[in-house]
């Protein structure tokens, strides 16, 4: 075959394949996309494209997670149904959205007044009968709902008028809004849609309805005409695209397929798209991410070995080797500038001597090395080899790293020595609770602790923030000297996104308000 | 019987009766692979650590919680009673619902189809379009400077791993030169050029790796071809090289081509999963994926067993093709 031929042949497809090409539309990949001046009053239409890095499992409200950006639920949960009740992450601050009040003199008996007017988007109307459907539902037996405890907490609901529910409490909880802004229980779905299949046919009466549903590929929200906040939202419509990868969810944005994106942390992708050009929307949090330590069994049943894990980790070593440096270090429980934020009460400095100390106590004692297994997941795998590597300069530790795909299971029965967790929260109310009551099923450290135990109550039930104050003070301080969790860094939530996405908001962790979101083009 | 010249006559057996007695032979095999790939899949999920319950539950899920969805999903019968059940239900056409999505696993597999069909025909035909030309000029050329260039080429694209391809391919073209998108599929039946426009770059990525092997193969089985007689004798009757290479070359090589076309189509179908994973396309590899991660054994099972029925398939359809590609073989079979 002559070499012209050759040539021929090879050149046709390669032209074919770029005409396809080039007859598609053209992609932009310009973080400064919004070509003029941002308009100063919002602008209502406009297609928001969300790159997610995983995809809800169901729109079912009580098979959906508690409202977190780490999952889609929270994003779509809301879009759908919107809130009865919301919570600033920045102030901490619970707002009334759909209920015009929730109050109670004495916090055990509330009550929930919505506000007049609201409609499904069937048309049917969201009463209190509406709300009472909802949460009996989560509370069904046999429900696996992740707002169990919380319904559970209620012993009767009953409807006053068609716009008024009471709610009768078993004990008393001043912060139940709180709890309840942060559990899937917010979003009341249409009773008469609940019979049929709620995946296919969600009904709510929340800023967007849905058009469609590709699993794996997309989801389409639309603008719902008759939601109660107008001209709210300003989007005509909300696509949100589950992108596992994330090289690949960044690169979507570079090229124009979306105009903002989820990440829960990955500082390297965060940096890069700050020197990209890119907006960086963070929800900052306290707490941060953790590993949890087994207190029910050897050896971090014995309180030295968990200390002197804490005096032998340099966290800004560790922060350089896994971050980079990027992370921010966690030196107090309650992150600054919130409400129960006491500089007085930090995390000690790394002291290799002392931690060398408190082992050789141990060891002294049980006439053995201090032997305990990291379990990680693939995600955290370097940070457990780093820890690994940084203990065993202190002798007497003899310590391994198990990796498995996912902890979880492991970590709720108990199986575990020592493995990552994180405490993220906006107000400590109710996570602090669920991970270190000793009442709690949440409490995987199996950490018990009575004067804990008394101020973690008060907190709860008290609606006073200098009482809270007081109370978190304490616990503040006993979870600083008992060390039931080795606490790294903070974790914020980031939105990264172009300079067209106007006005975001966020609510918990950093779930996105997308009834206040408009597009400057 | 014997016929004039004491040869003997072997009775003509109609081509379709010859075929179906193999097809028979073959389906009887299939049953064990069945029943050896879906119960292995069962078993090998079971064993991996982690819980669907609390997979689907979340980080927030309490011990009573993560026991009650056990219960409410069967998942706490002993595994050989799980699987009887199952077998039970796929014999009546159930293949059960999803662990995490409680979506029928059936319906899951059809709605990802046709993306991952497309993706596998398109890899395929993209790399037969490649292979097939330039393993005849190779062959023709074996030893030129061309040969040799085919060579290193094909070995660089055996040693890249697909998602390398993958990105790198983004980089070019679709950042760089923004040709193509990134990540996403459109369907057919929404936009013919633009399901082509989504599709080419995952299809490019897998048709690469498919293009490596076939080259190498089927240029070892040309250069073996002409060297026999009957190439001889076709260019001494004057014929063109082309002619040649094609007519007379091409058909009798094939074997192999069709051998690894086959068992690569029947991989590809059963789940690009890298690079379904990695242009977020909603095909077979993706579901495959997210159910192994949620350890939903149900559909893990349904899309193993989809995928080895494929297979079976697959290498029944290479064996048809081996008798249309060489009369010998259907008289070997007769």
């Amino acid at each position: 075959m002559s070499g012209f031929r050759l040539r021929l042949l090879l050149a046709v497809p390669l032209a074919a394949a770029l005409f396809v090409g080039a007859c598609g539309g053209g992609n932009s990949n310009s973080p400064d996309r919004a070509s003029g001046s941002v308009p100063s009053e919002p602008r209502s239409g406009g297609t928001l494209t969300l790159l997610n890095q995983t995809e809800t499992r169901s729109l079912d409200p009580t098979k959906m997670q508690i409202i977190t950006s780490t999952r889609g639920d929270g994003l779509v949960g809301f879009a759908l149904y919107g809130g009865l009740v919301l919570q600033d992450p920045a102030t901490g601050k619970v707002s009334m959205s759909m209920a015009q009040s929730l109050d109670s003199t004495d916090s055990r008996v509330w009550t929930l007044k919505l506000r007049s007017g609201l409609r499904f988007s069937d048309g049917t109307t969201l009463d209190a009968a509406a709300v009472k459907f909802n949460w009996e539902r989560h509370a069904a037996p046999g429900s696996t709902s992740s707002a169990l405890t919380l319904v559970r907490e209620i012993v009767s609901t009953e409807v006053v008028d068609p716009l008024t529910l009471r709610v009768t409490l078993d004990k008393p909880n001043g912060q139940w809004p709180r709890s309840l802004a942060g559990y899937p229980s917010n979003f009341i779905a249409s009773p008469k849609s609940l019979t049929g299949n709620p995946d296919t046919a969600p009904v709510g009466a929340g800023p967007f309805v849905l058009k469609d549903w590709v699993r794996d590929d997309h989801m389409t929200l639309v603008r719902n005409p008759s939601y109660f906040d107008a001209p709210r939202p300003y989007l005509n419509e909300l696509i949100i695209r589950p992108i596992p990868d994330a090289t690949q969810r960044y690169n979507s944005l570079v090229a124009g397929q979306g105009q903002i994106l989820y990440d829960s942390v990955d500082f390297k992708a965060m940096a890069t798209a700050e020197k990209g050009g890119y907006k960086i929307f963070r929800t900052d949090l306290g707490g941060g991410f953790t590993f949890v330590l087994n207190t029910s069994r050897a050896p971090m049943n014995d309180v030295r070995v968990r200390q002197a894990i804490e005096f032998g980790l340099d966290r800004d070593v560790l922060n350089d080797l896994v971050n980079q440096g990027r992370a921010n270090i966690v030196d107090t429980i309650a992150a600054p500038d919130t409400p129960f934020h006491d500089p007085s009460i930090t995390y000690p400095k790394p002291d290799r001597g002392r931690a060398q100390r408190l082992i050789d106590q141990v060891v002294h004692d049980t006439g053995k090395p201090v032997t305990f297994t990291i379990l990680t997941n693939p995600q955290n795998q370097s940070t457990a080899e780093a820890i690994q590597t940084l203990l065993s300069e202190i002798k007497g530790f003899k310590i391994s790293v198990s990796t498995m795909d996912s902890t979880q299971a492991t970590v709720v029965q108990g199986n575990y020595d020592m493995a990552p967790s994180g405490t993220f929260f906006v107000d400590p109310e109710p996570k602090l609770w669920d991970q270190f009551h000793s009442g709690s099923p949440r409490n995987v450290t199996r950490y018990s602790n009575p004067k804990v135990d008394a101020a973690l109550d008060t907190a709860r039930s008290s609606q006073n923030v200098d009482e809270r104050r007081a109370a978190y003070a304490v616990v503040q301080r006993a979870l600083i000297d008992d060390e039931p969790v080795l606490s790294l860094w903070r974790l914020p939530s980031s939105l990264v996104h172009d300079r067209t996405v106007q006005n975001l908001h966020t609510i918990e962790d950093g779930v996105l308000r997308a009834d206040l979101v408009w597009l400057s083009e | 019987m014997k016929v004039g010249g004491g040869r003997r006559c072997v009775p003509r057996r109609p081509r379709a009766a010859a075929m179906g007695r193999a097809l028979k032979a073959r389906l009887l095999h299939v049953v064990p692979v069945l029943f050896l790939v879906s119960f292995g899949s069962m078993l090998l999920i079971d064993l991996t650590p982690g819980d669907p319950a609390a997979t689907i539950l979340g980080d927030n899920a309490t011990p009573a919680q993560i026991h009650e969805l056990r219960a409410q999903l069967g998942l706490d019968r002993p595994l050989p009673v799980r699987y009887a059940s199952w077998i039970g239900n796929i014999v009546q056409g159930d293949f059960g619902r999803s662990i995490r999505t409680q979506q029928p696993v059936l319906d899951a597999i059809t709605e990802r189809l046709p993306v991952t069909i497309e993706l596998a025909l398109l890899a395929l035909v993209m790399a037969l379009a490649v292979v097939i030309p330039a393993a005849l000029y190779t062959a023709y050329r074996a030893g030129s400077r061309a040969d040799r260039l085919g060579n290193v080429v094909s070995s660089s694209l055996l040693s890249l791993p697909s998602f390398l391809t993958a990105l790198l391919l983004v980089y070019l073209l679709a950042l760089r030169f923004p040709v193509f998108p990134v990540t996403g599929w459109v369907p057919f039946t929404d936009d013919p050029l633009e399901n082509l426009r989504s599709a080419f770059l995952p299809a490019l990525t897998l048709a690469l790796t498919e293009m490596a092997v076939l080259t190498r193969v089927l240029r070892s089985d040309l250069i073996a071809t002409l060297q026999e007689d009957f190439i001889l004798s076709a260019k001494a009757k004057g014929l063109p090289t082309w002619y040649v290479l094609l007519r007379h070359a091409l058909r009798p090589s094939s074997f192999s081509l069709v051998t690894l076309a086959g068992l690569s189509l029947g991989r590809l179908i059963g789940g690009a999963v890298i690079v379904e994973t990695l242009f977020a396309l909603p095909g077979i590899g993706q579901l495959l994926v997210n159910a192994i991660l949620g350890k939903d054994a149900v559909t893990v099972q349904g899309v193993v067993l989809f995928v080895a029925l494929v297979y079976v398939g697959l290498n029944l359809l290479t064996d048809v093709l081996y008798t249309v590609l060489d009369p010998r073989t259907r008289a070997a079979k007769a």
